[in-house]
């Protein structure tokens, strides 16, 4: 070994030692290089993939670091592509895109419910819902926290047996046809490295969609939920572009049956108001069967809802129909400019006043619930009058499906004492 | 809670699964790992191999009775350095291969659509396996070229036999692993005992059927492979080895079926 340099075995051990942390290092930053290559979507890049390959090969270490240093554009922020989303309407084209000219037609029903009954352990989370979901339809599913909504559509799914009970999917066991179903859980789940766009590439895959289909869908669904513009992974989005992107990937098969769990939960009023649209332009296209806490949304664009309560449909049937069942009382406010104190009092004193609330910190406004409204309507400026009153300010609003969804489930309601 | 029976297509899904577990792969720090790891052992075993005599001796003097080192340390170092710390940076790489998707919603949008779970587990042990293939086979190559360079000729066979073993050796543990992930729903506890797993793997070794007719005796063979020696208890152990791995990714398939999304 002494004096001989004529091959790498004579070298002296620090030349040894040297050259091998240099050919470690070389190689790990070709790896890089190359890698960040790869993951690098070619907008990004200064030249296309293979001119930088060749530059990262050729010019080797001084190559790999022009490169990591200069040749990518940086990325946008996401809350710069947030601020640059458009807000943009559903657009009732981008339905007849997905789904065609012909309407769904016929009284049958896309979901039929027998009986269910399901339990954990103890706790019985479903304790014989009987439910028929028409096809076509927009049907909402109301009911507050526990009641089992959750459990329902993962029957539906077929993630969950039931106990008892027969359910029905588009004539099918659950689980049967997943290929006609799409759903949105409540919180949806994406692979954070992907892009909108390969995430609804992925989504279109796994149901079997020829590729030219999915690549005439992708872009549809894409503005249809307001990401057309953004070109960030999935892993930068907010709440708001998650919930947009899950309803997006949940019509990627045009499904006949559409199933979502909270579908406005995490959105603005500008983003609930364009979800709604969607699902408005849906109806007679496909089912729809949503999961709602807010009562407002059921009742702009149900066809039908059902209320459940402790394991059991309280009640179903149209908005309206629940309304005139169970709202036996409109609720009226006003403010009064003179002697408040009186005006409540008189006001009390009227067999159609339910109850009279006055504002703490200003007596002069009132909120009260009437039983017979054309009666209030009449007697209001009488009591004004009798009182030396003005009118200020009214609001005469009719009753509302929450006021209905409130004497369903208000403790003991029928379903509570029953369960 | 037992998920209802998937699809007529027992593997429906598959190759979309795939591709996405790929593109995974590519696009995350798990390009990084293995195969880091797996390289760095590649080039620090034929220089550690070269050089230890020298080490010793400038410690313990030249009476420490070192022999020289040949191409067959190298290789010797090579498999030590995949068995034990090449497996346990497999182990806490896959620890949390299905219950971080759980975890993070996205095998309930995947489960939801008509795939099937065989071919969600499946996916991922095709494309894992795959991943210490590659990485195996490349760092392979460096250690052999890395000794040609240091030692002079070097031969191959002993190295391609040891490494071919510890690949049957791998994919046994990317098989537990997926088991492990899907059934305990937690990365680190699915990472503890797939150490433990390794750990008693070990400790059975050591007992003398065990090792000639169980994968117990894979990482024995390994090192006895490594070092140029013949045997004839290869058969067994590879054999029960690959019974296990389809055992245990039946196993991921039946926890996956379970698993509570």
């Amino acid at each position: 070994m002494d004096g001989d340099l004529s091959s790498p075995a004579s070298l002296p051990t620090w030349a040894l030692v040297a050259l091998g942390v240099w050919v470690v290092l070389e190689l790990v930053l070709y790896a890089v290089a190359l890698v960040v290559l790869a993951r690098t979507p070619r907008e990004r890049l200064s030249l296309p993939k293979w001119a930088w390959a060749v530059v990262i090969l050729a010019v080797q270490v001084v190559g790999a670091i022009v490169f990591l240093a200069a040749g990518r554009r940086p990325v946008p922020v996401a809350d710069e592509a947030r601020r640059a989303l458009p807000s943009q309407p559903a657009d009732p084209g981008m339905v007849g895109l997905l789904y065609g000219p012909s309407p769904v037609s016929g009284d049958a029903s896309a979901v039929e419910i027998g009986g269910l009954v399901r339990s954990f352990g103890d706790v019985r989370a479903l304790d014989g819902v009987d439910l028929a979901v028409p096809a076509g339809s927009v049907y909402g599913f109301l009911g507050p926290n526990g009641a089992g909504k959750t459990t329902t559509l993962r029957i539906l799914l077929g993630l969950l047996a039931a106990d008892v009970g027969t359910v029905r999917v588009l004539g099918a066991e659950p689980g049967q046809a997943r290929r006609e179903v799409g759903f949105l859980p409540d919180v949806p789940g994406f692979y954070p490295w992907m892009t909108a766009p390969e995430f609804l590439r992925f989504a279109g895959s796994l149901f079997g969609l020829p590729s030219d289909v999915v690549d005439q869908r992708v872009p549809a669904l894409l503005d249809l939920a307001g990401l057309g513009g953004v070109r960030t992974r999935i892993g930068g989005y907010s709440r708001g572009m998650r919930q947009r992107l899950g309803i997006a990937q949940a019509l990627v098969n045009a499904p006949s049956l559409l199933l979502l769990d909270e579908p406005t939960s995490a959105l603005d009023p500008l983003g609930r108001k364009d979800v709604l649209d969607m699902i408005e332009s849906l109806r007679g296209r496909t089912t729809v069967l949503f999961s709602t806490h807010i009562l407002t949304d059921a009742e702009r664009v149900c066809d039908r809802v059902a209320v459940l309560d402790h394991g059991r449909v309280a009640d179903a049937g149209t908005v309206a129909e629940l309304i005139a069942r169970h709202a036996d009382t409109t609720r009226l406010s006003l403010v009064v400019d003179g002697d408040a104190a009186a005006f409540a009092a008189a006001l009390r004193r009227e067999p159609w006043v339910v109850a009279v609330e006055q504002s703490f910190a200003d007596p002069a406004t009132m909120e009260f619930r009437v039983s017979d409204r054309p009666a209030a309507l009449r007697g209001v400026p009488r009591l004004l009058a009798a009182t030396g009153s003005a009118l200020v300010r009214f609001d005469g609003s009719e009753a509302t499906l929450e006021d209905a969804f409130v004497r369903l489930v208000a403790p003991g309601s029928a379903t509570a004492v029953a369960s | 809670m037992r998920a209802l029976p998937a699809g007529r297509r027992p593997l429906a899904g598959f190759g979309p699964l795939l591709g996405k577990e790929l593109r995974e792969i590519v696009r995350t720090w798990r390009l990084y790992v293995v195969p880091g790891a797996v390289v760095f052992f590649a080039l620090s075993g034929p220089v550690t191999a070269r050089f230890q005599k020298a080490l010793v001796e400038s410690v313990l003097g030249s009476a420490a009775g070192v022999p020289d080192p040949t191409a067959l340390d190298s290789w010797a170092q090579w498999a030590k350095n995949l068995q034990q710390l090449g497996l346990m940076v497999l182990i806490v790489s896959l620890a949390g291969v299905v219950s971080a998707e759980r975890r993070q919603g996205t095998a309930l949008l995947v489960l939801t659509k008509p795939v099937s779970r065989a071919a969600f587990v499946l996916a991922k042990g095709a494309a894992s396996f795959g991943l210490v293939v590659v990485a195996t086979v490349v760092g392979a190559l460096l250690t052999w070229g890395l000794t040609a360079a240091l030692f002079g000729s070097a031969d191959v066979v002993p190295l391609l036999r040891a490494t071919g073993v510890w690949l049957v050796l791998a994919m046994l543990f990317v098989a537990v692993m997926i088991a492990l992930s899907a059934a305990l729903g937690s990365t680190a506890a699915a990472a503890g005992v797939g150490l433990g797993v390794l750990v008693a793997l070990s400790l059975l070794s050591l007992w003398g059927p065990a090792a000639r007719y169980s994968p117990a005796g894979l990482p024995g063979l390994v090192g006895t492979l490594a070092t140029g020696a013949t045997t004839a208890d290869v058969a067994w152990p590879l054999v029960t080895g690959g019974c296990a791995v389809a055992a245990c990714l039946a196993l991921a398939v039946l926890a996956v079926r379970r698993m509570p999304l």
